[in-house]
């Protein structure tokens, strides 16, 4: 009985393990020819823009603020400095209960004003707006505390202008970032919305709100995020778009065209994982509006942003993304399997639900099956020992296919020295790292059955001068 | 099963262990490559910059180069000299590049079959303003490739040759996804000299608004939007009456938007009741009408501009304070302030943002 059991799951675990890499696979050549192309577009069209921006399309940044005492000034100054003709910058303090009020008084003069603000998405009240006397283009709002989705609904309502760019309080974007992550908006009318990569600032030197120096942080579980990102990035999120099939944009930095927006409904407040959330909606409701539509994906805008140090903080980081994860596919379910919405339906979501959600399920049950089996004497033990030794090899080839586009693309880390530490790093991570998160992972789907809708404590640090 | 398992095994492996070294060969070329072009430039631009002030001729400065570079790593050298020098220089720049015949070079792949070497040989030609590529460029034109068109149609506005605007912007409209700011910024490559044919083709779609449809297939308020705004982009000064001449057709939103953003720029009196643009419904409108006002400091529309004070839209309220500021009333605004009068808040906001609050300090 044991043995067909352990039979069964071990063939489920054979299972997961080929779907999940050949889908890996997939993605990986996917991505590599898409930033091959981009390269190349790039290399060709090397044009000089220099009026380039003045005919953008005007854009309002939303920066949702909690508790931000440390990062927010520093973030702000970054965004005021950024290269773009006509933009506002509209800052909202979710309740906060440190001093990140204060701080944008003490740096911005701030002065309360009367307006008419229409809440075309449903918020938390607003306590009160202020606008900058020292930058005209700032507005504060000061509210009750609802969350980061309703923090951004109120900064939807209060913008005025048809592009809406998220960017979170504790990260750095880079002073061209702008005009590159709305220039897919430009060049192309079917494109709703773009994200741009996130890249780890611990350790980067920063000066004036710009990072100057990008170095690789000491810890060692920062530099496991680092290459983390960099495959989530460089060939998940590249290969998902270049096949239209996105179902993400970070949180930390999107730019959305309003209308399309507020016709979706705005973000939604009852998720962690409001930025896939409304990723998902946004699709879904694209097709029901009959709109010809792109959700792309841009490896080159980077928004810099400082990544846990800690067990502690990375654990809730990721249980909280796990517990989002499953919120945003359960809201969309419509979308699975449905070929109305082609490969985003039919592979896209799909893939998400299996791997992304169920796999640490599925991944954990192979781990215990397969070593249960070999301890157990069934099967043959050569076959489990060669079968587990293949997807951590696999595992390795991934992560360092990602730096391998990092460095025909990117390089932003330009000593050999810290190359070397990655490449290793990315062989590392495999021994351990990767089970950790299966783990977190695992009591996040926990936490999402017995309904946690806590988004837990952050700690937060200045940027390195 | 067990030999499949172990050959896949030893592949990966193989894989690994070839790409973990690949990355780190591959970043250490590219290092070399760098510092390689670093010192060619520190090596090659005393040269160059000697030439351009005169302090060499063409024919030594010629020969330095071209004895010891291939033109691939002269086209290298020389992209980066394109921004650094202004219009007239660039002039010299070219010469000098024609006389080194990396123009020659760069026609004769435009004939590759290699569409990457041929739109990049499209794209340095057109950098050149190399005239004699265009017969190629124009039949590239004709392509079904967004790229090729793209990168055909940017090279060709670099050259400044206007013969087949009506082609290229209706090749740019019709047959890629480009929208019609992404084309603007195409076609100010062509300078300013663009601006009369831009205005030529407006005064023959007020003459039959079929015009634009019959010859671009493109929405009226498409193109002019896009023609306003390059004449904004030049702060174009002879385009007034043809702005003026639109405005009154009571033409689209989206081009009365334009025009006045157009007007903003040149920042020059155009004869029309600006009125019901101050009273429009939308406050794109008449936010850029009062920041036009502020503009030109025009006081006939002092009392529209008060009332526009207390509008509901932030922008529309600051334009309108600020054209108040510009007109030299700051009277009137502490007036409003004092008297807690309606806008006193905006009013209190523009004296703060122009450091005269301490005025009101006085007062008080």
């Amino acid at each position: 009985m044991i043995y067909k059991i352990l039979l069964v799951l071990d063939y489920i675990a054979i299972f997961y393990f080929f779907l999940v890499n050949i889908t890996y696979i997939i993605l990986n050549i996917l991505a590599f020819f898409s930033i091959r192309k981009k390269r190349l577009k790039k290399k060709i069209l090397d044009i000089d823009k220099p009026f380039s921006s003045e005919f953008y399309k005007p854009l309002s940044i939303i920066v949702p603020a909690y508790n931000e005492e440390k990062t927010i000034v520093d973030n702000l100054k970054s965004i005021l400095e950024l290269q773009y003709p006509e933009y506002e910058v509209v800052v909202v303090n979710d309740g906060s209960n440190d001093q990140t009020l204060q701080q944008l008084f003490e740096n911005f003069n701030l002065k309360a004003f009367t307006t008419n603000y229409k809440a075309e998405i449903k918020t938390e009240p607003i306590k009160c707006i202020y606008k900058s006397t020292s930058h005209p283009n700032l507005i504060v709002i000061d509210k009750e505390n609802g969350g980061k989705a309703d923090s951004l609904n109120a900064g939807i309502n209060m913008s005025s202008f048809p592009l809406v760019c998220n960017i979170d309080a504790d990260s750095l974007i880079d002073s061209e970032a702008l005009l590159k992550i709305v220039e897919p908006f430009v060049n192309d009318w079917k494109v709703v919305a773009a994200g741009g990569t996130i890249r780890v600032a611990n350790k980067c030197k920063v000066n004036e709100g710009q990072v100057k120096e990008v170095n690789l942080s000491k810890n060692f579980l920062v530099r496991m995020q680092v290459v983390e990102y960099l495959r989530a990035f460089l060939f998940g999120r590249v290969g998902w778009a270049s096949i239209n099939s996105l179902l993400i944009i970070s949180g930390a930095f999107g730019v959305f065209k309003k209308k399309h927006l507020i016709r979706a409904g705005g973000y939604n407040p009852n998720t962690v994982g409001e930025d896939m959330e409304l990723v998902l909606r946004l699709n879904r409701k694209m097709k029901e509006f009959r709109r010809n539509h792109k959700i792309v994906f841009l490896p080159d805008p980077v928004c810099w942003t400082q990544v846990p140090k800690t067990i502690a903080s990375l654990s809730n980081q990721r249980k909280r993304w796990q517990r989002g994860l499953g919120e945003s596919l359960f809201y969309n379910i419509g979308l699975f399997f449905n070929y109305k919405h082609g490969t985003i339906g039919l592979i896209a979501f799909p893939f998400y639900f299996f791997v992304e959600f169920l796999g640490p399920i599925l991944e954990s049950i192979g781990y215990i099956s397969l070593i249960l089996t070999f301890i157990l004497g069934y099967g043959n033990q050569q076959i489990i020992i060669l079968f587990l030794i293949s997807s951590i090899l696999l595992g390795i080839l991934l992560s360092l296919s990602s730096l391998f586009f990092e460095e025909m693309s990117f390089r932003k880390y330009e000593k050999t020295k810290e190359v070397i530490i990655l490449a290793i790093t990315a062989v590392l991570e495999n021994f351990g790292y990767k089970q950790l998160n299966t783990f977190w992972r695992l009591i996040g789907l926990y936490e999402l059955i017995v309904g946690n809708k806590e988004w837990g404590n952050q700690i937060r640090s200045q940027f390195s001068e | 099963m067990t030999k499949y398992l172990i050959f896949s095994l030893y592949l990966i492996s193989f894989l690994v262990v070839f790409l973990f070294f690949i990355i780190i060969v591959y970043h250490r070329i590219q290092n070399q490559k760098k510092k390689k072009l670093n010192e060619l430039k520190n090596e090659y631009y005393p040269i160059i910059e000697d030439y351009m002030n005169n302090k060499i001729n063409m024919k030594e400065t010629e020969h330095k180069l071209k004895n010891e570079l291939n033109y691939e790593t002269m086209m290298e050298l020389f992209k980066p000299l394109f921004k650094k020098y202004t219009e007239r220089n660039i002039n010299k720049l070219q010469a000098l590049i024609k006389q080194t015949g990396l123009n020659d070079y760069y026609l004769e792949k435009l004939n590759s079959n290699n569409k990457k070497k041929k739109l990049k040989a499209a794209s340095i030609l057109g950098i050149f303003e190399e005239n004699r590529a265009l017969d190629k460029l124009y039949q590239m034109l004709n392509s079904k490739d967004e790229l090729v068109i793209i990168t055909t149609a940017w090279a060709i506005s670099e050259t400044g040759n206007m013969d087949n605007l009506n082609n290229i912007i209706n090749s740019l409209f019709n047959k890629t996804d480009m929208t019609y700011e992404a084309i603007t910024e195409l076609l100010v490559n062509f300078n300013k000299k663009i601006c009369d044919k831009l205005i030529n083709y407006i005064n023959q779609y007020l003459a039959n608004t079929n015009y634009f449809k019959s010859h671009f297939a493109v929405k009226d308020y498409k193109l002019l939007a896009l023609f306003i705004d390059i004449f904004g982009f030049f702060r174009y000064k002879k385009s007034l009456t043809t702005m003026k001449k639109l405005l009154k057709r009571n033409p689209h939103e989206e081009v009365i938007i334009h025009i006045l953003k157009s007007l903003v720029k040149i920042s020059e009196p155009i004869e029309i009741d600006l009125t019901k643009y101050l009273l429009h419904k939308n406050w794109v409108i008449k936010s850029q009408t009062a920041k036009y006002i502020s503009k030109i400091n025009n006081s006939n529309y002092l009392e529209i501009l008060r009332k526009l004070l207390t509008d509901e839209n932030w922008w529309v309220k600051y334009y309108a304070a600020k054209a108040i500021w510009n007109l030299g009333e700051i009277e009137l605004m502490i007036d409003i302030i004092i008297k807690d009068k309606p806008g006193a808040n905006i009013c209190d906001y523009i004296l703060a943002e122009n450091n005269y609050n301490y005025i009101l300090e006085e007062r008080k």
